[in-house]
């Protein structure tokens, strides 16, 4: 890395497809070394032979198929925690803060007892092969999945107030019983009627444009520990559907202003949910552990909606680079843990690792609206938006880098990135500059209607200008005085990390 | 890309390189400074606004 130049820095960051392909192929052959540690070593006395028995199945799929399967966000996740509890039990190794709430979150005592488990959940992706190769498959053990639970790389889900068993699948149905003692078959297969009082069977909406295709399934966030990222599971495919229009639309904003993003967007993303705005503690999530998958609040407009989706899709781009290398120091502050540092987004202090993912995704935020402002077709209202978000992200932007140039240690790798960050910031503010935009505007937020309102003062409730509202954010939320002296308004507030 | 995406495992596990530095990792037989490297676990959320709006 140190050989390459800013140029190759800057690819990384914005537009090298590769980071994506190479994140899932990555965990492609971490399942293969899983395997053949396992069978090395058969640490579980025997208990994972069935997982041999599916994997051999898995092992021989058609490659397409696999892979469709293997990119649904839910198989990195699966593979890491594996891994984690493998490489404990092999070599005692510590598993991590994430693994061991895991551990706790499935009620296993040890690591031997959670691999045991895990290694049960691997069903839900031999299911999902067979499902698309067309095959059958019998499960030596009956698989008792977590409900509600989505087939990968499908549209099928299933939910049920009890545990269910699935045997089997056999022609495209699923050979299940219910807590009850009923024996089921839940065909996979829209034209096929299905009905039972003790198990719903669910099909989700995909959404499809130019090229993308997005299932719009809140149930492939059910995955334990993974925290407000699974706000969504509640909202439900009901809930999909009714925004499925929405979802469309937000697409088609996403290809109209920012096409170079969607251009990435529809090879890397594969799952979002939509909640009600006031479901859970947070608006929009991406999660580390679910690349290709984030939800975010139903607000009734594209055009913003189209910015959260971008928001979104640039973290999880971040954290596919992220696997290149750590960017920061490990020997210096955790910058992980250690929340306690301004964001000009957030009211809560973050860690510096939050800080640097505001920057980058908002980076790409600015961009597209840059594009919005520009539309000659912008009804009044849109472009009154737009012109907030164009004075007020640019400040924000530069908040977070100074934050960052003030505080954080980087790694080598992770100050040749910065320095690609900084060149785009300032590109970015040459480019605002040239937008003319006004001093100052009134500043707006957004209603749940997708309609826009004057942002009021937390403090007084007066009616606030964008600087007022950047002013007043920091005089509530900048606690330590991070950004105190940043003056608004700047125009030269490029920076030099 | 993700809709086209064939990975082939028997060409994974025939191509040694990545998979014995996994298998290595995983049975204690290396240093810390693998291709093990997983992105460590965060949560990109936007917090709950409290942004008040004359409605």
């Amino acid at each position: 890395m140190s050989m390459a130049s800013s140029a190759d820095f800057s690819e990384l960051l914005w537009t090298d497809t590769s980071v994506f392909t190479a994140r899932f192929k990555k965990s492609a052959a971490a399942l293969v070394a899983l395997q053949q540690a396992l069978e090395r070593h058969r640490p579980l006395d025997g208990r994972e032979q069935e997982f041999f028995d599916l994997y051999d199945g898995v092992f021989s799929a058609d490659p397409a198929a696999f892979g469709r399967v293997w990119t649904d966000p839910r198989a990195y996740q699966w593979v890491r925690v594996a891994y984690e509890l493998l490489k404990s039990c092999l070599s005692g190794a510590d598993i991590s803060p994430l693994v061991r709430k895991y551990v706790s979150a499935v009620r296993c005592a040890e690591p031997h007892e959670a691999l045991a488990w895990h290694l049960e959940q691997f069903k839900m992706f031999a299911l999902a092969v067979a499902l698309r190769d067309g095959e059958c498959l019998t499960f030596e053990r009956p698989w008792e999945p977590l409900l509600p639970m989505a087939i990968p790389a499908t549209s099928w889900s299933l939910s049920g107030s009890a545990p269910l068993m699935i045997h089997a699948l056999c022609h495209q149905s699923l050979h299940v019983t219910t807590a009850g003692g009923e024996s089921l078959i839940v065909p996979l297969d829209e034209k096929l009627c299905f009905d039972s009082p003790e198990l719903a069977r669910h099909c989700c909406p995909v959404i499809e444009h130019a090229g993308c295709r997005l299932l719009a399934q809140p149930h492939a966030f059910h995955v334990p520990t993974l925290g407000a990222v699974a706000e969504v599971v509640g909202a439900g495919v009901g809930f999909q559907w009714q925004h499925e229009p929405l979802l469309r639309r937000t697409l088609q904003s996403i290809q109209r202003h920012d096409p170079q993003t969607f251009d990435q967007f529809r090879n890397a993303m594969s799952v979002v949910a939509l909640k009600p705005r006031d479901c859970g503690d947070t608006f929009n999530t991406s999660h580390s552990q679910l690349p290709g998958a984030f939800t975010a609040s139903a607000v009734n407009n594209p055009l913003t909606l189209a910015d959260d989706f971008i928001h979104e899709f640039y973290h999880n781009r971040l954290f596919a680079i992220e696997e290149r290398g750590p960017f920061f120091d490990p020997q210096a502050e955790s910058a992980f843990t250690a929340a306690k540092y301004y964001s000009p987004w957030r009211c809560d202090p973050r860690p510096l690792h939050g800080v640097l993912h505001g920057w980058y995704v908002f980076s790409r935020v600015c961009r597209y609206w840059l594009r919005v402002y520009d539309d000659p077709l912008l009804d009044d209202a849109d472009h009154q938006y737009a012109v907030d978000r164009l004075l007020r992200i640019p400040v924000q932007l530069s908040m977070a880098a100074h934050v960052l140039r003030n505080h954080a240690t980087f790694t080598p790798f992770g100050r040749s990135l910065l320095k690609a960050m900084v060149n785009e910031l300032s590109g970015l503010l040459r480019d605002v500059a040239d937008a003319h935009l006004p001093n100052d505007a009134p500043a707006l937020a957004i209603e749940l209607d997708g309609s826009y309102a004057v942002q009021l003062s937390e403090i007084d409730r007066r009616p606030l200008t964008v600087l007022e509202a950047l002013d007043e954010h920091r005089q509530l939320y900048d606690l330590d005085l991070h950004c105190a002296d940043i003056e608004l308004p700047r125009t030269d507030l490029a920076v030099a990390c | 890309m993700k809709d086209d995406l064939r990975i082939d495992l028997q060409a994974i596990a025939g191509d040694e390189s990545q998979v014995s530095a996994f298998a290595a990792d995983l049975e204690g037989r290396s240093g810390p400074d693998l291709q093990a490297r997983w992105t460590e676990e965060y949560a990109a959320s936007g917090a709950m606004k409290t942004t008040v709006t004359m409605a």
